[in-house]
C-alpha cells in the first residue's frame, strides 16, 4: 500500500501517537517479558501478579496502538479508486471465518450490488470491520442472519445499507458506537475500534455513515460511497 | 469572458509542492495556462517587473521573506491579483492578508482543479471590477470637475450648529445677525471642511491649487463678506433651501471680480451638512443678466444633477433624482434614459430605465420597443455613432421615424452616452419648438455623459459587491471549517489520550510498587530492566500528558486579569533554571509591559518558551536568552525571546506551529513536539499572533502579541 505524509493537523496527531509511542512501548512490554521471566525465583505471588496485570494492560496498549496507526493508514491511504463489489467481500470474508471456526451459522442475504469506486484495500478493511462487529455481538437468536442492500443515488452516489438480527445495543450507546475506544462497542479485541475505522474509511471517501440499533433485534449500518458511474 | 490563455506565475521554494501545484493546473483545460515559477522573493519581484501576469499565486513563506511582508512586497511592485498559498498551520494569516487586498487564498494539499480555476476567474474578475470601478470613479470627478462653472461642496455643519444654538437661546433673527462681524465670518468659514472643489472655483480666487486656498482663502475677505453670510445665514434661519447672493470682491490677485453666489443647502448626507456653493463671474456679462441667471439656472442644474450622481445611495434612486433635477432647471416636459441594442442589424430594441414628467405633463415617454423601420435604426445608428440627434414635429421628426412618434412631442432632444452597460441616450422633450441656447445642448451633453460613468460605476459595484459577498461567504465557511477542525481535533485527541492514559497507569502504578518493595530483591539485571520498564512508562505519560493539555486548551474559559510579566518570567525562569544547574546560561529580562491574560496559561507560554530556549541552547557553551517587550500602536504589548541556540531554517517557519512538528532528532533534544502548538492555541485565543524567526546555528527567535485591554479579546469559547 501506498501511504502519503501526514498532511492535517488530525492525521499528524494519529501518526505522532501511534510512532512516538509505539517505542516506548515496545520497550516496556519487552522489559516486563524479560523481567517476568528472569526474576520469577525470586518476586513472591503478590509480585508475580502485578507483573502480568502489567504485561495485559502494556498488550491492551498495543492494540490500541494498532488501532491508531491503522485508522491513520485510512487517512494517508493513496491507492486509486478502482469500482469494487462489496458484497463479493462481504461473502469472501465470511467463508473465510467459517472455515477458521467451524459450525458458526451465519446467513449472508444480498441483492445484486452497485459497485462502489474506492481504494480496494480500504474497501475490504470497511466490509470486515461491519462483518466482525456483527459477529462478535452474535445473534439475538441464530442462526445470524446478515443483510447487504445497495441503492444508487443522484449524482452519482450509492447508498449501501448493512444489517444483522445481533442483540443489538442500549440506546444510550448509539450516538457513540463508531468513537474510536468507545466503551459501546468492544470488538474482537475489545477496543471499541472498528467502527471507529469503518466510519474513517466512508468518510475519506467523502461518504457518510450512520448507525441505529435496537436491543433484542439488530444493528443497521448505513453509508453512502461515490459509485462507479 | 476570454481566459483562453492566462499567464500565472507560482511563487513556492519547495520544489515538489510547485510540481503538484503544476500537476493540477495541467487538469484545467477550460483555457490555456502558462507558468512560470519563482523560488524566492527576488526572484518573483524580477519576474513581476517584467513580465504581464494575470495572477500570482504566492507561498507566504520564502528563503528571503516571510509571513505578510512576502505580500506587501509583491503587492507594491504590481497590481496583478494575488492569491496565497497557505500552510494548514498559517491559514489565519493567510485569512488577514486576503483582508489587506489578496484576492484569495487556498491551502496546500487542500485543493483540486475545480477549486484553482474557481480561484483564478474569482480573482482576475474581482480584480478587473475593482479595477473599472476606480476608473469610473475617477471619470465622474472629472466631470465634475469640468463643468464649466465654479463649484464647490463644503460641510456647513458649522452655520447649522451656530443657527441652532441662537434659535436655542431664544435670540432674534436681527441680534444674531447684528452682531456678525468679519473676524466671526472667518471664524465659521474656517469651520467648513470643503468637500469637494473644481478647478474653476480656485481659479475664480486666483489660486492654482487646493492647499494654497486652504491656508489663504482668507486673504480677500472683505467686509462684503459679513453681509454674503448674514444672507447665508438668514436662508439657513428661515429654513430655505438656497440662497442667491451677487458678491462682489478683490480676488488674491488684486482684481474686482462680480461673482454671482448661489448656495443650496443639501442637508444631512453620509455624514455631513453637504452645501453646494456656485459661483459665475459675472464681471463680463452684467448687461445680460436675465440671460445670464438662466444660464446659471440651468449649468447650476446639470451641476447639481452631476453632482446628485456622485453622491451615496442606491443608483436608481440617484439616477430618479438626476432626471428630476435636470428636468425642471432645463425646462423641459419629460426626460428619460433608454438603453438600446441591435438584436440584428436592421433591428433596433429601446428600453427606458429611469424617467421624469413635469407635474402637469400627462404623456409618459414609452417605456420599452422593438423597431425595425429604416428611419428609426438609422437614428440609432447615429446615436451609435455618438452623434445627438434633434427630432422637430414640424419638420417631420427628421424623417419620421415609429419611435419619435410614440413620443409625442414638439422638440426632443436625444443625445447618446456610452457605458459598460451598453449603448444608451438621454432624451429631453419640449412642447414647443424653439431655439435653445448652446448651453442647454452642451450641459445635457455633459449630463449624458456622466449618467453613462455613473451606469457603469453602479454596475461595477454592483459586481464586485457580489464577488465580494461570495469571498466572504467562502471565508467564513473556511474559518468555520477551521475552528471545526481545531474543535475536532481537541475532541478527538482528548478521548484518545484519555483512554490511552488507563492501561498506563495501571502499568506504572504496579511497577511502582515493584520498584519500592522489591527492588532489593532483585538482582542488578532484574533492578535495569525495571528500569527501563518506568522510563518507557513516564515517557508515554509525558507524551499523554502533552497531548491532554493540549485538547484542553478550547476547552477552559480564560480568566483575564492584569498579569505583571517581568514577575511571572522571572519566576518561570528560576523554576526552570533549578532543573539544569550544570549550565551556563546568560539570561536578560527587560522591563517587559504588563498586559490582559489568562495568567495560567499565559505563564504555560513562557514555560514552553523559555524551556525551548534553554533546550535549544544545550550545545552552546554559554547560552544567551533574552527577553524584551514592546507596546504596538494598536495597543498590544508584544514580547520577544531569543536565544543563540541551534535554530532553525525559515523554510520550516509556518511548519513549526503545527502538532506533533519537530524539527530536530528527538535523540538531540527531548520534547514531545506539542509544545508550540499549545503556545499558538493561547496566544491565538487570546486574540494575539505568534511568530517565529531562526537562522541554523545562530538562533531563534519567537514573538507573540497580547491584548492590554479586556475588550481586545474575542474569547471563541464564549461564542461557540
Amino acid at each position: 500500500m501506498n501511504f502519503t505524509e501526514p498532511e492535517t493537523d488530525h492525521e499528524r496527531f494519529l501518526y505522532a501517537v501511534s510512532h512516538d509511542l509505539q517505542e516506548p512501548l515496545r520497550m516496556v512490554s519487552s522489559f516486563l517479558r524479560l523481567l517476568n521471566e528472569k526474576s520469577a525465583p525470586v518476586l513472591d505471588q503478590d509480585s508475580k501478579r502485578y507483573l502480568d496485570y502489567s504485561m495485559a494492560q502494556a498488550e491492551r496498549m498495543k492494540g490500541m496502538i494498532q488501532a491508531l496507526v491503522d485508522l491513520s493508514r485510512v487517512g494517508r491511504t493513496s491507492e486509486p479508486d478502482e469500482a469494487c463489489n462489496l458484497g463479493e467481500l462481504l461473502n469472501d470474508i465470511a467463508a473465510m471465518y467459517q472455515m477458521g471456526c467451524e459450525a458458526k451459522a451465519i446467513e449472508i442475504h444480498q441483492e445484486s450490488l452497485p459497485l462502489a469506486m474506492m481504494a480496494p484495500s480500504l474497501a475490504l478493511r470497511l466490509v470486515r470491520e461491519l462483518f466482525f462487529n456483527s459477529v462478535q455481538h452474535g445473534a439475538h437468536e441464530p442462526p445470524l442472519r446478515l443483510r447487504l442492500s445497495g441503492q444508487k443515488l443522484a449524482g452519482n452516489w450509492v447508498e449501501f445499507v448493512f444489517a444483522d438480527n445481533g442483540k443489538g445495543m442500549p440506546p444510550g450507546f448509539v450516538p457513540q458506537a463508531m468513537e474510536m475506544f468507545s466503551k459501546s462497542c468492544r470488538d474482537r479485541a475489545g477496543l471499541g475500534a472498528g467502527l471507529a475505522i469503518a466510519k474513517a474509511i466512508v468518510q475519506k471517501h467523502g461518504g457518510e455513515i450512520r448507525l441505529s440499533s435496537e436491543e433484542g433485534k439488530g444493528t443497521v449500518v448505513s453509508f453512502t460511497l461515490p459509485s462507479n458511474g | 469572458m476570454n481566459y483562453l490563455k492566462t499567464h500565472i506565475l507560482i511563487v513556492e521554494d519547495n520544489y515538489q509542492d510547485f510540481i503538484l501545484f503544476k500537476e493540477i493546473l495541467s487538469h484545467i483545460r477550460d483555457f490555456f495556462i502558462q507558468i512560470d515559477h519563482a523560488d524566492s522573493l527576488t526572484a518573483a519581484l524580477e519576474k513581476v517587473s517584467k513580465n504581464d501576469f494575470d495572477i500570482v499565486f504566492l507561498d507566504l513563506f520564502l528563503p528571503d521573506s516571510y509571513g505578510s511582508d512576502t505580500f506587501v512586497a509583491v503587492q507594491s511592485v504590481t497590481s496583478v491579483p494575488v492569491v496565497i498559498l497557505s500552510g494548514l498551520s498559517d491559514r489565519k494569516i493567510a485569512l488577514e492578508i486576503v483582508k489587506q487586498g489578496a484576492q484569495d487564498y487556498i491551502v496546500k494539499g487542500e485543493f483540486d482543479s475545480n477549486l484553482l480555476e474557481k480561484s483564478i476567474i474569482y480573482s482576475i474578475e474581482r480584480k478587473k471590477y475593482q479595477e473599472v470601478l476606480e476608473e469610473s470613479e475617477r471619470r465622474s470627478r472629472t466631470i465634475f470637475e469640468s463643468i464649466g462653472i465654479a463649484i464647490a461642496e463644503y460641510d456647513y455643519s458649522a452655520l447649522h450648529d451656530l443657527v441652532a444654538e441662537a434659535k436655542a437661546s431664544n435670540a432674534s433673527l436681527d441680534d444674531f445677525l447684528g452682531g456678525l462681524t468679519l473676524r466671526e465670518v472667518q471664524a465659521i468659514r474656517a469651520k467648513m471642511q470643503v468637500l469637494n472643489m473644481n478647478p474653476e472655483a480656485l481659479l475664480l480666487y486666483g489660486f492654482s491649487n487646493r492647499e494654497d486656498f486652504e491656508r489663504e482663502y482668507t486673504v480677500f475677505y472683505s467686509e462684503a463678506f459679513v453681509d454674503y453670510y448674514r444672507e447665508a445665514l438668514r436662508a439657513l434661519w428661515e429654513g430655505k433651501d438656497e440662497m442667491v447672493y451677487e458678491l462682489p470682491f478683490e480676488n488674491k490677485d488684486g482684481k474686482t471680480v462680480h461673482t454671482l453666489k448661489r448656495w443650496r443647502f443639501l442637508g444631512r448626507q453620509a455624514g455631513f451638512y453637504r452645501l453646494l456653493v456656485s459661483s459665475e463671474d459675472v464681471s463680463r456679462i452684467k448687461e445680460n443678466e436675465d440671460r445670464f441667471l438662466q444660464q446659471s439656472n440651468v449649468m447650476e442644474g446639470i451641476a447639481k444633477a452631476a453632482s446628485t450622481l456622485l453622491g451615496d445611495g442606491e443608483i436608481n434612486e440617484r439616477l430618479n433624482k438626476v432626471m428630476a433635477i435636470a428636468g425642471e432647471s432645463l425646462n423641459g416636459l419629460c426626460m428619460s434614459i433608454y438603453l438600446f441594442d441591435f438584436p440584428q442589424p436592421d433591428k433596433v430594441a429601446f428600453t427606458r430605465t429611469h424617467t421624469w414628467q413635469k407635474s402637469d405633463h400627462h404623456h409618459h415617454h414609452p417605456h420599452q420597443g422593438v423597431f425595425v423601420d429604416e428611419a428609426t435604426v438609422q437614428l440609432a445608428q447615429r446615436l451609435t455613432a455618438g452623434e445627438p440627434v434633434l427630432a422637430k414635429r414640424d419638420e417631420g421628426y427628421d424623417g419620421i421615424t415609429s419611435l419619435l412618434q410614440m413620443f409625442d412631442v414638439d422638440f426632443t432632444v436625444i443625445t447618446p452616452f456610452k457605458s459598460t452597460v451598453g449603448k444608451g441616450c438621454l432624451t429631453l422633450s419640449y412642447d414647443r419648438r424653439s431655439a435653445l441656447p448652446d448651453y442647454v445642448y452642451s450641459g445635457v451633453k455633459t449630463l449624458a455623459s456622466s449618467i453613462g460613468s455613473a451606469l457603469a460605476t453602479a454596475q461595477a459595484q454592483e459586481a464586485l459587491h457580489q464577488i465580494n459577498e461570495e469571498l466572504e461567504q467562502r471565508v467564513d465557511d473556511r474559518t468555520a471549517k477551521m475552528r471545526q477542525a481545531i474543535r475536532e481535533l481537541e475532541s478527538f485527541s482528548y478521548s484518545v489520550s484519555h483512554d490511552l492514559r488507563a492501561p498506563l497507569r495501571t502499568i506504572s502504578g504496579f511497577t511502582g510498587v515493584l520498584h519500592e518493595e522489591y527492588s532489593d530483591k532483585l538482582d542488578d539485571e532484574g533492578r535495569h530492566f525495571l528500569e527501563n520498564i518506568r522510563r518507557g512508562a513516564s515517557e508515554m505519560s509525558q507524551l499523554i500528558d502533552d497531548l491532554l493539555n493540549f485538547s484542553r486548551m478550547g476547552r477552559r474559559k480564560l480568566q483575564l486579569e492584569r498579569v505583571e510579566i517581568n514577575a511571572l518570567v522571572s519566576s518561570v525562569y528560576d523554576e526552570l533554571r533549578a532543573q539544569v544547574p550544570e549550565r551556563t546560561i546568560e539570561f536578560t529580562i527587560n522591563e517587559l509591559h504588563p498586559c490582559m491574560a489568562d495568567n495560567g496559561l499565559l505563564r504555560q507560554v513562557f514555560v514552553n518558551l523559555i524551556w525551548n530556549a534553554i533546550k535549544f541552547t544545550k550545545k552552546e557553551a554559554i547560552a544567551e536568552i533574552n527577553i524584551s517587550s514592546r507596546l504596538l500602536e494598536t495597543g498590544w504589548a508584544e514580547y520577544t525571546i531569543n536565544d543563540n541556540g541551534v535554530g532553525f531554517n525559515m523554510k520550516y517557519a509556518d511548519k513549526l506551529f503545527g502538532v506533533f512538528q519537530r524539527l530536530h532528532p528527538h535523540e538531540d533534544f527531548d520534547g514531545t513536539g506539542v509544545g508550540l502548538a499549545i503556545i499558538q492555541r493561547i496566544v491565538t485565543r487570546h486574540g494575539g499572533r505568534v511568530y517565529a524567526k531562526g537562522e541554523e546555528n545562530v538562533g531563534a527567535s519567537f514573538t507573540f502579541t497580547m491584548p492590554t485591554h479586556r475588550n481586545q479579546v474575542n474569547d471563541e469559547a464564549d461564542n461557540d
